[in-house]
């Protein structure tokens, strides 16, 4: 009898922990390639509700043969693009990932996707946590007839 | 005090004349005054030197073309997944917001590429009108691609890789505002704001002229 109130003891612990876990991702999306293009970037914001620093180490995607984590730059008047190893997302913290900045980068997608589409990433954490999100594939033009403005990322003082 | 009422009225009437006045004054477009602006305004605009290089139409492109209308330049390249769509998409922004504040004409813009090696003029083609159909995409020889980038200011380090190979083009991120009359006259440093941008060009063309030249020999 024990043995079993401790095993519904640890189921419930289990989905507890399964139910929320520290690092969440909010608003993802795909940046759909312009046409002829065969690197996009992934954006989202990850959300840390636990007491400590977590980091992204790692990430894939099915879609796509090569994704790596990726930040813009600006240094000397240039805008660089580079590799980064990880990112850090601090207790109680949020991370934006977003155009001009952080971003997940895509290369060589297996099929072209559009709008409309969903990507599929798994985001590696150093805590062992894996998040596997579907994201949609979204055009953004500037045009007034984009799916989505985003406007949260349109706000000044963002940068 | 019939005598203090006959000085008070007026006195009165002339401060909120005077506020009036001052108001007026303070918002009113002063275009003998330089606009204070983000942008770097140049007092003394930079002229482009002569090349030519091709258009995504694959019709020939020089800085001639420049002429007879406000344009924004900015430098980038398709392999580019992320700042380069930004900036295009910021572009779009800025024209749009001009276009509905209705003071002044909104830019042309223009989209040169820092990989001549890869934007071929029909890959610019797939790209350029993805964003916007009146948008210009120009690609050419690599000369003189860095030389109409240097004359803006824009540092851009082609690497000396095959073209088949996954390479980025480190490039200057700054958009270069030309005049109607083909000079350069003012830049935007990265990071860019859209709403800050078209209050600026709008400032700008105001104070320098729809049609630079003749508006702007008006105010002097
Ligand atoms: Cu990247």
């Amino acid at each position: 009898m024990r043995t079993l109130f401790l095993a519904l003891g640890l189921l419930t612990l289990s989905l507890a922990v399964q139910a929320a876990p520290p690092v969440t991702a909010e608003s993802p999306w795909v940046r759909e390639a312009p046409p002829g293009s065969s690197v996009t970037a992934a954006y989202l914001d990850l959300v840390n509700q636990g007491d400590e620093t977590i980091t992204l180490v790692n990430v894939r995607s099915e879609e796509f043969r090569r994704a790596e984590i990726h930040e813009t730059i600006h240094e000397d008047g240039q805008a660089k693009m580079r590799a980064v190893d990880e990112i850090a997302v601090p207790a109680e913290g949020r991370v934006e990932l977003k155009p001009g900045g952080k971003h997940l980068m895509l290369h060589e997608p297996r099929e072209e996707l559009s709008v409309g589409d969903w990507a599929h990433l798994v985001l590696e954490f150093d805590n062992g946590q894996l998040l596997e999100l579907a994201v949609p594939v979204k055009r953004r033009t500037g045009r007034d007839d984009d799916d989505d403005h985003h406007d949260h990322h349109e706000h000044r003082g963002h940068h | 005090m019939n005598s203090i009422r006959q000085i008070l009225i007026p006195l009165v009437i002339l401060c909120f004349a005077a506020a009036g006045a001052t108001v007026a004054w303070l918002t009113s477009d002063r275009p003998g005054q330089q606009p204070d602006t983000e942008a770097v305004l140049l007092e003394q605009p930079r002229l482009i030197p002569e090349l030519q290089l091709l258009d995504h139409h694959g019709t020939y492109w020089s800085p001639e073309r420049l002429k007879g209308q406000w344009t924004l330049v900015f430098f980038g390249f398709t392999h580019c997944p992320d700042i380069c769509p930004e900036t295009m998409v910021q572009m779009n922004q800025v024209h749009r917001m001009v276009q509905e504040n209705g003071r002044v004409m909104p830019p042309s813009v223009l989209f040169v590429s820092v990989d001549p090696a890869r934007d071929t003029p029909e890959r610019l083609a797939e790209y350029v009108p993805y964003f916007n159909r009146n948008f210009l995409g120009v690609t050419g020889g690599e000369a003189e691609v860095v030389e109409l980038a240097r004359s803006m200011g824009v540092p851009v380090s082609i690497p000396d890789v095959d073209p088949g190979e996954d390479y980025e083009v480190d490039h200057g991120s700054s958009l270069t505002l030309v005049g109607p009359d083909g000079n350069i006259q003012a830049f935007f440093t990265a990071p860019h704001q859209p709403d800050q941008i078209s209050r600026d060009f709008e400032a700008i063309v105001r104070y320098l002229g729809q049609d630079l030249g003749q508006q702007h020999a008006q105010h002097q």
